[in-house]
């Protein structure tokens, strides 16, 4: 039972805008627009919504790594976070074991602690001899399985995934998706975000559907990510009716 | 974070980025020494013997000047733009921003460790050097050095996170440093005491090219109450930008992400 003794965090009221450089032109954008819901601890959270949402700045707003313009958000104890996209933030010179050394200190681990998890790192991400190799002879896909490798197998209390499982190849993405399953249903906090409908409700307990920067739905999965699809389908059918006519 | 922590990873990344640059090359760490020796026989070609100004020695009070130099202006230009490269790291991670600058300081710190061992070898050997109790200030003076160096990068990584147009602007600095800094003259021969006073005073990589010569050539101990002063006017500098840092983390953070 999620009561609110246990609410890892609380998001109040946040808004976010900013502005481009320039003395000449300025540009203002609403990236998000009065954004409330909480995040109890353990459980998978959801957040979709289509490209260009508001999603991934919402996620770096929770990874505190940008605040928020106005609004807050509040936390029952000071946690650890992750923030897991693909392919940002590695040193392309480095090699895959160099980086996920550093990846892993970044994300709150001493050096040692860092160094012990190195190995279990490399035996999930499958790159073999590859993991003494720069990152720059990886493909986006070996990318991708450092970083969620990486994360993975850092102890964080919250751990903050931006559609992941969508660009590895298939097999591993089986198995990640497997062992983000056995993550969610351990004591780990996650908060998962895509576009893909479909792929929230078979991995989250609630969600909430962003689109143009406000909570449009919150709740329940099914429900929230029923009420998303259909609107994307009816986008999806005016898109196609305006290329015909067109 | 704590401070072992940060320490940590700057000491880290500064490793793993220098083995990193190594890498790319084919002369690999030998570029360390290759660099600055290539721009010390560029400078004498041209000052010795194509414009024939050179004194006896002059070859190396020359490098005594122009090495502590390289180290200070590749540093702040390396320190001071940093951040940018870094945009998908910090749109990724919460980490205190001063690691990107302080990584990059380092970096050159290890750098330039080697290049003064071989650099203090080659006067004792080749320049008439001779090592005695004296040779012990360039510990301090290294250190004070390494404190101007990091007293100037980190505002100027500030300031240019805040308005990249500051960057422009890094080229000029570094040149009016070259030109002031006695790298080509003896800040001891300018006739006078006057402007002597105030750039020994109040330029101090003056004070630290003539502190290093001082030591290495002269067997001469530097100003020490000069140098106390400057270490502690430059930790003051650092200690008020940690904290600046510190405060502007989200803006500086949005500012680099959103630009």
């Amino acid at each position: 039972m999620k009561t609110s003794k246990n609410i890892l965090l609380e998001v109040k009221n946040v808004s976010l805008t900013y502005s481009s450089l320039g003395f000449f032109s300025r540009f203002k954008h609403h990236a998000l627009t009065d954004v409330s819901f909480s995040v109890y601890k353990g459980e998978t959270f959801g957040i979709m919504g289509r490209n260009g949402c508001g999603k991934s700045t919402l996620l770096q707003i929770l990874a505190d790594v940008i605040a928020p313009t106005t609004g807050y958000i509040e936390t029952s104890q000071k946690i650890t976070r992750a923030l897991l996209s693909v392919g940002l933030g590695f040193n392309l010179h480095l090699s895959g074991r160099d980086n996920a050394l550093i990846s892993a200190m970044l994300q709150g681990a001493t050096k040692k602690q860092a160094k012990q998890v190195l190995e279990s790192i490399k035996e999930f991400s499958e790159l073999g001899d590859f993991f003494e190799q720069p990152v720059k002879t990886y493909s986006s896909g070996m990318r991708s399985r450092l970083g969620f490798a990486t994360a993975l197998k850092t102890e964080v209390d919250l751990l903050l995934l931006d559609e992941t499982l969508s660009v590895g190849d298939a097999s591993f993405n089986k198995k990640a998706e497997q062992a983000m399953i056995d993550k969610f249903d351990s004591e780990q906090t996650v908060i998962f975000v895509s576009h893909n409908g479909e792929q929230v409700k078979r991995l989250c307990d609630r969600a909430i559907w962003i689109e143009k920067g406000k909570v449009i739905r919150e709740g329940d999965v099914e429900d929230v990510a029923d009420v998303y699809q259909v609107f994307m389908k009816k986008l999806k059918d005016k898109k196609a009716e305006e290329r015909r006519f067109g | 974070m704590k401070l072992s922590q940060y320490i940590a990873l700057i000491d880290t990344q500064a490793r793993l980025n220098l083995k990193a640059n190594a890498a790319q090359t084919y002369l690999s760490y030998l570029w360390w020494l290759l660099e600055p020796l290539i721009y010390v026989a560029m400078f004498y070609l041209v000052i010795e013997v194509l414009l024939l100004r050179g004194q006896p020695g002059f070859f190396f009070f020359l490098i005594m000047g122009q090495i502590p130099f390289l180290w200070f202006a590749k540093s702040l230009t390396g320190g001071a733009c940093c951040l940018a490269g870094k945009r998908g790291l910090m749109a990724q991670t919460k980490i205190p921003i001063s690691i990107f600058p302080f990584t990059n300081i380092f970096e050159s710190l290890y750098k330039q460790l080697v290049v003064f061992v071989v650099l203090f070898l080659f006067m004792l050997v080749l320049g008439g050097s001779i090592i005695d109790w004296s040779w012990l200030w360039l510990i301090p003076l290294i250190a004070v050095n390494l404190f101007f160096i990091i007293a100037l990068t980190l505002p100027f990584t500030w300031i240019v996170a805040m308005i990249p147009d500051v960057q422009h602007t890094i080229p000029i600095v570094t040149l009016f440093f070259m030109f002031s800094s006695g790298i080509f003259f003896d800040v001891n021969d300018i006739e006078s005491q006057f402007y002597k006073d105030i750039l020994i005073t109040y330029q101090p990589l003056a004070f630290i090219i003539d502190g290093y010569r001082k030591i290495v050539i002269h067997n001469q101990v530097p100003d020490i109450k000069h140098l106390i002063i400057l270490g502690g006017v430059f930790l003051s500098i650092i200690a008020f930008w940690m904290w600046v840092f510190h405060k502007t983390q989200y803006i500086i953070t949005s500012k680099v992400i959103h630009s």
